[in-house]
């Protein structure tokens, strides 16, 4: 479904204003929908399908240009207009440079040219400080606007946040998760105390809807339902490297789901052993739940590290003991679930789960504005847990 | 506009705390579903692809578990193999994944014997049991009726006498879905009605038109009443008429025997297409839920104004193709076709021209158009505007100028379309016809469930809104049952249309004497 682009036709300009850059994109959009061998059949306006506006900021020329592939591999599925700010706070002198690109693709029915407008942004010096008032003016105007944000969590001041609806973190890439996806949730805190009603999402977050998904399939029904009243022990493995802790953003944020879900009051973290493996425990009314986050050595294994590979689940004793678990396949593109109900019956199956890709998740998390309150309530319960 | 019917229905209880917020919402419960005629056509063709892309995208529990039943003595093992076999052929998503296919194989389950065997169905319900034992499937059974429509009546007594219309729990759910057709005339449809009913309570009940899980069909819904644009303009006032065509550029394909007993007005009309109409037309319900859509969805084809006696003329055409070609490809007549009769009157094309005599809609013609073997397969509404009332610029092109057009396309292409007038760049006012569009596969590229996954997901969540109710066969089977009678008194003229044209002559002569034309697609 991926074409690569029909046309695509780019600019430079080494040091400009933002009008400048405004002008640039109008030209480069006429001259590309009136070039010659576009032939309008009938005469079929030329609708920009625009659905949103899309703000990445990155501190790293690398990272800006992973993030413009992955927008370039939207084009024609997300028709939008996106700016790739490259912020170097540090430069002497303030300056903006930016390159435009326009890339187009006919619509797979035909007639139709779907256009995607983008800016790189080099911001410099001051200017990296004052990045609203570079944006809005490039913003088309009406659609939401998405800030995929790369690295540890905006500063509160950070002016992008105050032009944005929705803004996308990924938590792999927090250096300290445990300390900085407390600093997300305090920054959804001051920004809703300040009638800001930004929408939070974190590509983590994204790749574990399947385990979460799968998690809650196991008490669909009025059977498996009871035993969520009587979770006990979870056991949450996760791929890493030798030496390296499997305490990632990955089984905080899930262990912290189910603690959100389930009304579980964090009491506190332990490392256990060689601090390799960490207990986390939780009250739930009389009773203690604990969630064991323990590695598992990545040795030849697909798959990135810190990624979650296999979560048990642990109700009840006895004849009424539940266990509930759910393993990613050493294929990677699979899972495979298992319920058994002692003195009951045993299910076990095999489902698709292929792990998303960047563009995958990007397209995902654009496809939505609403908040996700689900996720913020489980970053509340992750900044509980440090003491 | 899934968002909006997620209201669970009044057999679900308890709610399980970690759903909350999944984009997967609607994911089905464990349950056992019967399928009567489980090695049939369409069980091959499209319940099973249908369940099985289901469990690829995780929306079925690992419990969910399907007992086949027909008259060929298979084991399960074999049942599987055969829909293994299916599966590899139809599904819309190739290859097909043996580690998926394998584990849900293992929930398929085999039963021979005899529809209308009283025996045969203890043995269900002794299996259904058992399956509940070790599959968990928590005593919910849905019944599936992919028979000849003969049988439908028999399997639904029978159910009632096994006491199978009960689960046997008392939080579990029994549901029973009836394929097409659903009664050949009023008559027939009546009678099916009341035997169902007798066993069965209505909310028990899904009759399925596919064609309302269609993506598109739902758009239209979300379309007309989540926009604030198009209901102040969506009536008598500003609508001058609709059209709704569904053309297939296919013949009968192997299916003789059924279409010499249904025919276009039958096969197409009563069922989509009247369900189109509904939608078009209908009052913005109250809510998005099963009974209240349907109560609007009623009330519309309610309000269709009878044909008087004498008049079938001047409100309906029908047609029967002959040899011709379509596609650089030749074609033979229906009566040539195998299995047909040579003197068969069956038509195979049907305009009508309907009234709604309601405040909406009074006096606005609504035109539905439906044949096999015209030149493409389209299925669209469109909405023609009137004429602005005063031509400003009559000399510059003005007069040519067609009125406002709204396309709302269901197949091929997806989309909507919007046709009008703007002014040719350049000193002079000069204006042309434009047209704006919308495709949905370019704002969303998402690849469309086919309708049987939504609806047998919807029919598992106890969601019915997508699916007919019993007055609204019924009251589409009046009109449809006395057009038929009308067209019997008289011998037709066929064949009368060419295999690759239009339909009939008479077709657009029908509308010319109302000053207007068919739309080409
Ligand atoms: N096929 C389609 O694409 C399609 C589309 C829309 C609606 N429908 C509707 O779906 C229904 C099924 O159509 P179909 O094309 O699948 O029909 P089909 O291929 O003829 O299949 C009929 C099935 O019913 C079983 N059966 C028939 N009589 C039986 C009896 N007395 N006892 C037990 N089993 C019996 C047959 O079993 P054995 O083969 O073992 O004898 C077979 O599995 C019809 O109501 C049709 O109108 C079909």
């Amino acid at each position: 479904m991926l074409q690569t682009p029909l046309r695509t036709l780019s600019r430079h300009l080494p040091s400009t204003d933002v009008e400048g850059v405004a002008r640039q994109l109008a030209a480069v959009m006429r001259e590309i929908s009136t070039s010659p061998d576009q032939q309008p059949q009938e005469a079929h306006a030329l609708a920009r399908a625009s659905v949103l506006n899309l703000v990445v900021y990155t501190q790293d020329l690398d990272a800006a240009q992973r993030g413009a592939e992955t927008i370039g591999a939207l084009a024609g599925l997300h028709p939008s207009r996106s700016l790739v700010v490259v912020a170097e706070p540090a430069a002497p002198q303030p300056d903006l440079e930016a390159t435009v690109t326009v890339r187009c693709q006919l619509h797979p029915s035909g007639g139709e040219l779907l256009c995607q407008e983008e800016a790189l942004l080099t911001a410099r010096g001051a200017v990296a400080q004052h990045l609203g008032s570079v944006a809005v003016p490039l913003l088309i105007p009406d659609l939401p606007v998405y800030l995929w944000w790369v690295g540890p969590p905006p500063p509160q001041e950070e002016e992008l946040l105050w032009v944005c609806h929705r803004l996308i973190v990924d938590s792999a890439l927090f250096p300290d998760p445990l300390a900085q996806l407390g600093e997300l949730h305090r920054l959804t805190a001051v920004l809703a105390s300040r009638q800001r009603a930004i929408a939070f999402s974190d590509f983590t977050w994204a790749r574990l809807t399947p385990w979460r998904e799968l998690i809650a399939q196991f008490f669909d029904g009025p059977e498996t339902l009871p035993y969520l009243a009587t979770l006990r022990q979870v056991r949450i493995e996760c791929a890493v490297d030798p030496g390296g802790t499997a305490l990632t953003a990955q089984p905080l944020l899930l262990a912290s789901w189910l603690a959100a879900r389930l009304g579980w009051r964090p009491r506190g973290i332990e490392a256990l052993a060689d601090a390799r493996e960490h207990l986390l425990t939780f009250d739930c009314g009389e009773r203690q739940a604990e969630v064991r986050v323990a590695p598992r050595m990545r040795i030849g294994e697909t798959g990135a590290s810190g990624e979650v590979r296999a979560v048990e689940l642990v109700a009840g004793e006895g004849d009424r003991e539940g266990r509930f678990t759910v393993a990613r396949t050493p294929d990677g593109e699979h899972a495979t679930t298992r319920a058994r109900l002692a003195g009951a019956w045993e299910v076990t199956r095999t489902v698709p789960m292929e792990r998303a890709s960047l563009v995958d998740l990007l397209r995902g998390e654009l496809a939505i504005l609403r908040h996700d309150r689900v996720f913020e309530q489980s970053l509340a319960v992750t900044a509980r847990l440090l003491p | 506009m899934t968002q909006a019917r997620t209201t669970p229905s009044v057999e679900e209880q308890a709610i399980n705390p970690l759903r909350e917020g999944l984009r997967l919402e609607r994911t089905a419960p464990p349950c056992a579903m019967v399928i009567f005629g489980g090695g049939g056509d369409l069980a091959k063709r499209k319940l099973m692809p249908a369940l099985y892309q289901l469990a690829l995208n995780r929306l079925l529990p690992a419990e969910f578990t399907v007992l086949g039943f027909a008259r060929s003595p298979l084991s399960d093992e074999e049942f599987r193999r055969t829909m293994r076999a299916a599966v590899g052929e139809f599904s819309r998503t190739q290859p097909l994944r043996e580690p998926v296919w394998d584990s849900f194989s293992q929930g398929l389950f085999y039963l021979s014997g005899n529809l209308d065997d009283p025996q045969a169905y203890q043995r269900i319900a002794a299996r259904l049991d058992e399956l509940d034992r070790t599959r968990g499937t928590c005593g919910n059974r849905l019944f599936y009726l992919a028979t000849p429509p003969s049988a439908f009546p028999v399997i639904v007594q029978r159910l009632g006498e096994a006491g199978l219309t009960q689960g046997p729990q008392p939080q579990s759910w029994v549901r029973i879905v009836i394929e097409k057709p659903f009664g050949r005339d009023l008559k027939t449809a009546i009678e099916l009605n009341h035997t169902v009913r007798s066993v069965f309570q209505e909310r028990q009940v899904y009759r399925i038109d596919h064609y309302l899980g269609k993506e598109t069909v739902q758009n239209l819904l979300a379309f007309r009443f989540s926009n604030g644009l198009w209901e102040p303009v969506w009536n008598r006032q500003y609508i001058d008429h609709v059209q709704i065509t569904v053309a297939e550029s296919v013949g009968i394909e192997n299916r003789a025997s059924y279409y010499e007993e249904a025919g276009a007005l039958r096969d197409m009309v009563q069922s989509h297409m009247f369900q189109l109409l509904a939608l078009v037309a209908m009052e913005p319900p109250v809510s998005f839920e099963a009974d209240t859509v349907r109560d609007e969805k009623v009330k519309v084809l309610r309000a269709i104004r009878p044909i008087p006696e004498d008049r079938f003329h001047d409100f309906t055409v029908r047609g029967q193709y002959g040899a011709g070609w379509i596609g650089g490809r030749e074609a033979p007549a229906y009566r040539d076709e195998p299995g047909v009769a040579r003197d068969s009157p069956r038509e195979t094309y049907a305009a009508l021209k309907l009234f709604i005599d309601n405040w909406r809609w009074a006096d606005t013609p609504f035109y539905l158009r439906h044949g096999k073997r015209l030149p493409k397969r389209v299925t669209e509404v469109a909405i023609q505007f009137k004429r602005a009332p005063h031509l400003l610029f009559a000399e510059s092109g003005g007069e040519q100028l067609e009125p406002n057009l709204l396309l709302v396309r269901i197949q091929p292409d997806e989309g909507i379309s919007l046709r009008f007038a703007a002014k040719v760049p350049g000193p002079t006012m000069h204006l042309r016809s434009v047209h704006m569009d919308f495709l949905y596969g370019s704002a969303f590229l998402v690849d469309a469930p086919d309708a049987y996954e939504r609806l047998l997901l919807d029919c598992m969540l106890g969601d019915a809104t997508l699916f007919t109710r019993n007055d609204e066969a019924e009251q589409a089977w009046a009109y449809v049952t006395r057009l038929l009678e009308g067209w019997e008194r008289a011998t037709p003229d066929f064949p009368n249309y060419e295999a690759g044209a239009w339909g009939p002559e008479e077709a657009d002569r029908f509308l010319e004497r109302d000053g207007r034309r068919w739309r080409v697609p």
